[in-house]
C-alpha cells in the first residue's frame, strides 16, 4: 500500500495557492489556476478541480501525454511542493466535488482575511470562475519540496507504487 | 466662448472619425497638461530651495515642498557623515513618532543601498518581497532577522535617492508609501532632477556655514589684531578681501546652477525617454525654420566668446517665444532653427501655433538683435523618434514636410513669413494670407505658397460684414476705436494668446466691436433710448473685452472638447464663470464681477424673461461672434442670416419681442435677406 | 522591434514582485515544471526578465527548451495576465543586471541576507503573447 505522507496531504488540504502545469505535443508549458484538491484514504493519487472556462489547452494535453506538473503553496510562509505524476481519471466535478470545492473556497478566503496583508481577500479569490469544472486525477509519481531557497527542487522522500 | 458652438453641422462617418480622434488627442493634451505642470513644479522647487543658504531652514522648505507641491506625504533627507559610513536622519516630515538623529548604516535597506551604489532605488511592493526573502531564510534554517530602520513601520513603496555632488556623497532623500506601486517612472523622474538641485543646495549651505565659521574666526582674529599693531591692519584687510571673495564666489556659483537648470533642455521628452516609450510615430505637424539673415558680416571681426553671447542671448529670446506657442526647438543650425509643433503629442492647434509664434518672432526680433530674420514653414505628414546610432541617438524628425519648410524658409523675403498650401489651408480662417506667384522650388516641382500678412480682424473677415449690410460702413473706424481702448486700458493682458487656446482668435474684440454697434444703434431707439444713453459705455466694452478671460486658467483640453455632455458644458460654464470673476479681480476690476451671473445664465438660455442691456447687448454679439467664427474642428460656419435666425429661434426669444435682438439683425443683416424665425416661416424682419 | 508584442500599460502593476508569479516551463523529456518566482520585471516594452538566486529545474528546464509560459497579478484589482515567454538570454552584468539586484539588495540587507541572497543572473524572456486570464469575473 503507498500512501502519499501524511503531513502533505494535510497541506493539500488546507487554504493553498494551486497551480497546474501541462504541456502539449510540441512541448509547449500551459499554465492554470486550481480551485481546490484532495487525495483521500491510503492512497498515491491527488484530485483536483479544474474550472471548465481553463480546461483548454489542458484536457487536450492531457489527452496527448497524460502528464500533470501541480503545486500548492502557503501565501504568507511560501511553503509549496510540486507533485508530478500521470492522469489516471477525468470528470465532470460531481455534487460532492463542488462541495469539496466550495469548502476550499471558503477556507482560502478565510485565511486571506485573518492572515495575510493583502485587502480585498474575498474579491480576490471569489473573483475566479468556478462552476462548472472539471475533476481531474492523477497518480503521483515525484514531490518536490519547493519552498523558494537553497532546497527548492529537492525530491521528498516517497516511494511510488510500481508501473 | 462658444455655447451653441456644438450645433455645427457633420457628416457622419466624419463626426465618428473626429470623436475617436477628440479621444486621443484629449489623452494627450491631458499628458501635455501634467507635463507642463511638473516642470512648473520643479522651477517652484528649484526657487524655493535657492531661496536660502541656512541649512535647516532649507530642509524644511524642500520637504515642505515635497508634500505639498508633488504630494510626497512621507519622505526624509538624510544626510552621510564624514566616513561615509552612515546616514543619519536630518530632516522628516509625516512621520508621527519619529526623530531626527536616526541612523541608516550604508548598504542597508533601500536608502542604504541607494547610498552604497550611488543610484536610486525605487522599490514597489516591500512587505511581500521581504516576506519572500524571509522564507529563503527560513529555508537556510537561520533565525528571523529584521532590520529596524528609520521610516514607516508599513512600507510598501519607497524610493530613495542619493544626493551626490561632485563624486562625493552629501546624503540620501527619500519618499515612502504605505500602498503597493505608488511611485513610477516619472516620480523617479521628478525626484531624481529635485534630488540634483537639492545635493548642491546642501553642499552650499554647508560650505556657506564653514564660511560663516571662517568668517567669525576671522572677526575674533580682528579684534586682537587691531588691538596689537597698526601696521597689521592692512594683512586683516587683505584677508577679509580674501574671504569676501570667497563668498562671494559661492553666491556666483549658486546663479551657475540655477542658470543650468534653465537650460536644461529638452525637459517635454525626457519623461518619455526615461520610459523607453519614444517610439517612432507619424504624426501631422507643423515644422518651421528660422534663419537670421546677415549674421555672418554681423559677427566678422567679434571674438568667439562674443559671437556665442550674441546667439545664446538670441536663442533664448527664440525658446521663449516659442514655448509660449508650445513649439519645440529641435535643433539649431549656426543661426538658424528648426521648430516642431504638434510634437511629441499631436495637437489641434500646431499650424496656428506655428504662425502665431512666427509673427510674434518677426514683431519683436528688433528688441534682441538689429538683424532680419526668415521664416518659412510646412504643415504635413512628419515622421518622428529617436535618430542616431544607438546610445547617441536623438529626437528628430523626418519627411518631404521638413524639406519643404527649408525651402519655404530660403524663399522668403527678409522679415517674412512663407507658408506652404497645406499650412495655408489650416490657418486661413484665422489669418490673412497674400498669395506668391507660382514657383519652382528646387527639387519639387511647381508650388504656389503664401505669405503671412498678420491676424484676421472682424473687418479682414466678408463672411462676418455683409458688404451691403449696415454694420460694414461703422465697422472700421469702431475696430479703431476698440484697438485704441484696449491699448489703452489692457496693455497687460495678451489676448492674443489666451484666444490661441481653442482658436477664438480676435473674439473679444470682436464682441466689444458688435457691442459697442449695438449700444449706439439702440440710443437713437424709441423705447429703448433712454436706457440705453443711461448704459456706461465703457463699462460695456471693459465687460465685452473681459466675459470669458477665464479662459487663460482653463485646462485647454477642456476648452476644446467636443461632444461635450449637457452636465460637462454646464460644469464648464460654471468654471469658466468663476475664473472669470477671479481674473477681473485680480485686474482689480471686481465691480464688473457683478454683471457675470446673468451674462452665463443668458448663455446657458436659461433667461427668458426680463433681461438686462449689458447682458442682452454682449450677450447677442457674444453669440453671433461664436456661431460665425471659424474655431478648430468646425466645419463652415455660420452665414450671417444662418447665424441671426438661428438667434431668433433661440429659447429667450421666442413668443417674445426682443428688440435688442431686432436692432443687431437688422444692423448686421445683408440688405437683400429675409429673416424668418424657424417654425413659423413667418418674415419677422425685411 | 516591429511586430512583435508589446506589453500593455495596464499589466505594469503585476510586474513589480506584489504577489509572486507562477512559471510553467517543460523539459526536454517531455516533464512540465510549475513553480513560483518573486517577482517578473518590465525589460522593455516586449521583454522581461525573471531573476534568479538558486539553480533550480526552472532554469534547466529553459536553456533545454526555450518556451515558458507565466501567470502576473495585477495587486490592484487581481486581474491575472498570462504570457507566453520565450527565454532569450542570461546577463550577469550590465544596466538591467545592476537595477534586479539593487531591489534585492535593499530588500536582502533588510532581514539579515545581505550577500546571501544575491542575484546570480537575470533571465531575460522575450514576450510572445500575453493575455488577460478569461479566468475571473470582471
Amino acid at each position: 500500500m503507498v500512501m502519499l505522507p501524511s503531513d502533505i496531504v494535510e497541506f493539500l488540504h488546507g487554504p493553498q495557492i494551486m497551480a497546474l502545469g501541462t504541456r502539449d505535443a510540441t512541448l509547449r508549458p500551459a499554465m492554470g489556476r486550481l480551485l481546490g484538491a484532495f487525495a483521500e484514504g491510503p492512497t498515491d493519487r491527488i484530485s483536483f478541480f479544474l474550472p471548465n472556462v481553463q480546461s483548454e489547452p489542458h484536457l487536450t494535453n492531457l489527452a496527448d501525454n497524460g502528464l500533470v506538473a501541480m503545486t500548492a503553496g502557503e501565501a504568507r510562509t511560501h511553503r509549496n511542493y510540486q507533485f508530478k505524476g500521470r492522469v489516471v481519471a477525468v470528470r465532470a466535478s460531481t455534487a460532492a466535488d463542488a462541495a469539496i470545492r466550495d469548502l476550499y473556497r471558503d477556507k482560502l478566503i478565510r485565511y486571506f482575511r485573518e492572515e495575510y496583508f493583502m485587502p480585498l481577500p474575498d474579491e480576490f479569490i471569489g473573483g475566479y470562475i468556478s462552476e462548472p469544472s472539471t475533476t481531474i486525477t492523477f497518480r503521483v509519481a515525484k514531490i518536490f519540496n519547493q519552498t523558494p531557497g537553497p532546497n527548492a527542487g529537492k525530491p521528498i522522500d516517497f516511494v511510488p507504487a510500481e508501473g | 466662448m462658444s455655447v451653441p458652438g456644438d450645433n455645427q453641422p457633420a457628416s457622419g462617418s466624419m463626426r465618428t472619425l473626429m470623436i475617436d480622434n477628440q479621444k486621443v488627442i484629449d489623452e494627450l493634451n491631458a499628458r501635455i497638461q501634467r507635463r507642463d505642470q511638473e516642470v512648473k513644479i520643479i522651477q517652484q522647487i528649484s526657487s524655493e530651495i535657492n531661496s536660502t543658504l541656512d541649512l535647516e531652514h532649507m530642509l524644511g522648505i524642500i520637504l515642505d515642498s515635497l508634500d505639498r507641491v508633488l504630494g510626497f506625504k512621507h519622505c526624509m533627507i538624510l544626510l552621510s557623515d564624514d566616513a561615509a559610513a552612515s546616514l543619519s536622519v536630518a530632516a522628516l516630515r509625516g512621520y508621527e513618532n519619529q526623530q531626527p538623529g536616526a541612523t541608516v548604516p550604508v548598504g542597508q535597506g533601500p536608502i542604504g543601498v541607494a547610498a552604497r551604489r550611488r543610484r536610486v532605488v525605487r522599490m514597489a511592493a516591500m512587505a511581500a518581497q521581504m516576506g519572500y526573502v524571509a522564507a529563503v531564510r527560513g529555508e537556510m534554517g537561520h533565525e528571523k532577522a529584521q532590520v529596524k530602520l528609520p521610516g514607516l513601520a508599513n512600507v510598501q513603496s519607497q524610493m530613495a535617492i542619493p544626493l551626490v555632488v561632485k563624486d562625493r556623497l552629501v546624503g540620501v532623500l527619500a519618499v515612502e508609501s504605505a500602498a503597493i506601486n505608488a511611485f513610477d517612472a516619472l516620480d523617479e523622474l521628478l525626484l531624481s532632477i529635485v534630488a540634483n538641485q537639492v545635493a548642491s543646495a546642501i553642499d552650499n549651505a554647508r560650505l556657506y556655514l564653514r564660511e560663516q565659521e571662517r568668517s567669525q574666526l576671522l572677526d575674533n582674529t580682528n579684534r586682537e589684531l587691531s588691538q596689537l599693531n597698526e601696521t597689521l591692519e592692512s594683512k586683516v584687510n587683505a584677508r577679509t578681501a580674501e574671504l569676501t571673495e570667497a563668498l562671494g564666489d559661492l553666491e556666483r556659483r549658486k546663479v551657475q546652477h540655477e542658470e543650468l537648470l534653465a537650460r536644461m533642455a529638452p525637459r517635454e521628452l525626457i519623461p518619455l525617454m526615461v520610459e523607453d516609450r519614444l517610439q517612432a510615430v507619424r504624426l501631422n505637424a507643423t515644422v518651421m525654420f528660422t534663419d537670421l539673415s546677415g549674421f555672418t558680416s554681423f559677427s566678422a571681426g567679434m571674438e568667439p566668446d562674443e559671437v556665442f553671447a550674441h546667439l545664446n542671448h538670441y536663442f533664448a529670446w527664440l525658446g521663449d517665444a516659442i514655448s509660449r506657442y508650445r513649439g519645440y526647438v529641435n535643433k539649431t543650425m549656426g543661426d538658424g532653427t528648426m521648430i516642431l509643433f504638434g510634437v511629441p503629442e499631436p495637437s489641434l492647434s500646431h499650424a496656428t501655433d506655428a504662425v502665431l509664434a512666427a509673427l510674434t518672432l518677426q514683431s519683436d526680433v528688433g528688441t534682441t538683435i538689429s538683424l532680419n530674420m526668415r521664416i518659412g514653414i510646412s504643415s504635413g505628414v512628419i515622421t518622428a523618434g529617436m535618430l542616431g546610432p544607438r546610445n547617441k541617438s536623438m529626437y528628430d524628425v523626418l519627411g518631404e514636410t521638413v524639406n519643404v519648410a527649408q525651402r519655404m524658409e530660403s524663399s522668403a523675403p527678409l522679415g517674412g513669413i512663407v507658408v506652404t498650401a497645406a499650412t495655408a489651408d489650416l490657418v486661413r480662417p484665422y489669418f490673412l494670407l497674400e498669395t506668391l506667384p507660382e514657383q519652382e522650388i528646387k527639387g519639387l516641382s511647381k508650388m504656389t505658397n503664401f505669405r503671412v500678412v498678420g491676424l484676421r480682424k472682424l473687418t479682414d473677415d466678408p463672411r462676418r460684414v455683409d458688404p451691403s449690410g449696415r454694420f460694414a460702413a461703422m465697422a472700421t473706424p469702431l475696430q479703431q476705436e476698440i484697438e485704441a481702448f484696449k491699448a489703452q486700458h489692457f496693455d497687460s493682458v495678451n489676448f492674443v494668446s489666451i484666444q490661441a487656446r481653442d482658436g477664438a482668435f480676435y473674439h473679444n474684440e470682436t464682441v466689444a466691436i458688435l457691442a459697442l454697434a449695438l449700444l449706439r444703434e439702440l440710443r437713437g431707439h424709441p423705447q429703448l433710448g433712454t436706457a440705453a444713453s443711461q448704459l456706461d459705455e465703457a463699462r460695456l466694452l471693459r465687460f465685452a473685452l473681459l466675459h470669458d478671460i477665464g479662459k487663460r486658467t482653463l485646462d485647454t483640453a477642456r476648452l476644446n472638447r467636443r461632444g461635450l455632455t449637457a452636465e460637462e458644458r454646464a460644469a464648464l460654464r460654471t468654471d469658466l464663470e468663476r475664473a472669470t470673476a477671479e481674473t477681473l479681480d485680480r485686474l482689480e476690476l471686481g465691480e464688473l464681477a457683478s454683471a457675470l451671473p446673468p451674462f452665463y445664465r443668458f448663455e446657458a438660455q436659461e433667461l427668458t424673461g426680463e433681461i438686462d442691456m449689458l447682458t442682452e447687448i454682449v450677450g447677442v454679439a457674444d453669440i453671433y461672434d461664436a456661431l460665425t467664427a471659424p474655431k478648430f474642428y468646425k466645419g463652415t460656419p455660420w452665414s450671417i442670416r444662418g447665424a441671426l435666425e438661428d438667434m431668433m429661434r433661440m429659447p429667450f426669444a421666442i413668443n417674445r419681442p426682443r428688440p435688442i435682438l431686432a436692432a443687431f439683425a437688422e444692423l448686421m443683416r445683408p440688405a437683400a435677406a429675409t429673416l424668418t424665425s424657424g417654425r413659423s416661416a413667418k418674415p419677422v424682419l425685411d | 522591434m516591429a511586430g512583435t508584442i508589446a506589453l500593455p500599460q495596464e499589466i505594469m502593476p503585476a510586474l513589480q514582485g506584489a504577489v509572486p508569479a507562477t512559471i510553467v516551463t517543460c523539459a526536454l523529456d517531455g516533464e512540465p515544471n510549475v513553480t513560483t518566482v518573486s517577482q517578473v520585471f518590465s525589460v522593455d516594452q516586449n521583454h522581461v526578465a525573471l531573476s534568479f538566486q538558486f539553480f533550480s529545474k526552472t532554469i534547466r528546464n529553459v536553456r533545454e527548451n526555450p518556451y515558458v509560459m507565466v501567470q502576473v497579478i495585477n495587486p490592484m484589482d487581481f486581474s491575472t495576465w498570462l504570457l507566453e515567454l520565450r527565454y532569450d538570454r542570461t546577463e550577469t552584468e550590465g544596466p538591467l543586471f545592476d537595477d534586479m539586484d539593487i531591489k534585492l539588495e535593499a530588500i536582502a540587507s533588510m532581514t539579515g541576507m545581505s550577500g546571501i541572497f544575491k542575484l546570480r543572473g537575470a533571465d531575460v524572456y522575450e514576450v510572445l503573447s500575453v493575455k488577460k486570464a478569461p479566468w475571473r469575473r470582471d
